[in-house]
């Protein structure tokens, strides 16, 4: 006889839940909170009903995307968040092996060793990378990209070519436009 | 005769609690810290948070039905491994610390400069990788095939790729200090 969790999650299954339910909570939760948060229509006491509205929108819009995309978010959502979760476990594991040597609430220790240096940058583009990682291996960049679509005129050769040539060109140029600036700024001085 | 633990324990894993609750009640706590602390959605958000962390939790939970990959196996060999470290830690603290106590008293490693501060923070990072990889993680992390079909040659590409944005960083911050030493 199956566990009383399995046969909850079938039932669940079979209703539509982890596929029509959760995804419609999820985003109307989420696009509610950053309309409240960014205050795009206004204060959010007196936009309530505006912020309500478009959130709703795109909860339905997100609603219909098994039926009318063929998408399974159930599987996607599922493996996604698992990693999400695994990537967050693994931080706090370094935290706490680093919290057994240094004080307590290591990240305010480590805002106030490092204050505004670029280890908050290295920080940053590690936690991007990473959220990078995981759209991949979740299989979440299928969205984005799906099989078959794209421009079909271009190998994946050249895209690789192309995309990584605009990457490096990006970064010599925000780098050394950014070291322009800080060497005109000593001249000032 | 078996005793009361195995006998709750057996019983436990029969009814699902390791596999389903505890993985549910982990992520539950873990996204609804995390989103409590760094506030994405601003000020009084908790229902907001509460909501994206137990959706989170809820396809935590389905894992398990939906994949082939035993969640618990990873979550049990990656907690054992964990703490494993930690009481080596532990232990080679306590032996430093016969040592360098007078130092150490009062004060912690915590006075140590940005240098230390650095490479042990490195040093946790990759012991935490360590235990992530020798724990199945990499399993975990493969169980879905990439969407764009990224090859292992193009993977080298974007490790090399990465390495090269890295050093030229490192070159352009390199040359900003020299010019500081210089004009100083």
């Amino acid at each position: 006889m199956a566990d009383p969790f399995t046969t909850t999650i079938l039932k669940l299954q079979q209703m539509g839940f982890f596929k029509f339910l959760l995804p419609f909570i999820f985003t109307s939760a989420v696009f509610y909170g950053l309309l409240r948060k960014s205050q795009i229509f206004g204060p959010p006491e007196k936009n309530v009903v505006v912020n309500g509205v478009v959130a709703l929108s795109a909860a339905f819009m997100i609603l219909a995307i098994p039926i009318t995309q063929g998408i399974d978010p159930e599987k996607l959502w599922s493996v996604y968040f698992v990693q999400s979760a695994t990537a967050i476990l693994v931080t706090m594991v370094g935290i706490m092996i680093a919290g057994m040597i240094f004080p307590p609430d290591l990240p305010a220790h480590l805002a106030k060793v490092f204050g505004k240096g670029g280890f908050w940058s290295i920080i940053m583009i590690g936690g991007l990378i990473v959220g990078l990682v995981i759209l991949f291996t979740s299989g979440m960049s299928g969205i984005f990209f799906p099989a078959g679509t794209g421009p079909t005129w271009l190998s994946q050769d050249m895209l690789l070519t192309i995309g990584v040539l605009v990457v490096l060109m990006i970064t010599v140029v925000v780098l050394f436009g950014l070291g322009g600036v800080t060497s005109g700024g000593g001249e000032k001085k | 005769m078996t005793s009361p633990f195995e006998t709750f324990l057996s019983t436990a894993i029969q009814q699902g609690v390791f596999a389903f609750y505890l993985p549910f009640l982990l992520v539950l706590t873990l996204f609804f810290g995390l989103l409590e602390k760094t506030k994405p959605f601003g000020d009084k958000s908790r229902h907001i948070n509460l909501i994206v962390s137990l959706v989170a939790a809820l396809y935590v939970m389905v894992f398990n039905q939906t994949m082939s990959y035993a969640i618990t196996t990873f979550f049990a060999k990656f907690f054992m491994e964990s703490s494993l470290v930690l009481i080596t830690l532990l232990v080679g603290l306590m032996i430093v610390g016969l040592m360098a106590g007078p130092i150490l008293q009062g004060k912690g490693w915590g006075e140590f400069g940005k240098n230390a501060l650095g490479g042990i923070l490195l040093i946790a990072v990759i012991i935490g990788f360590f235990i992530f990889s020798s724990s199945g993680g990499f399993e975990l992390f493969g169980q879905v095939s990439p969407g764009l079909g990224i090859s292992e040659g193009d993977l080298i590409i974007i490790v090399f790729l990465i390495i090269t944005v890295a050093a030229i960083w490192f070159m352009v911050r390199g040359g900003e200090s020299g010019t500081e030493v210089s004009h100083g």
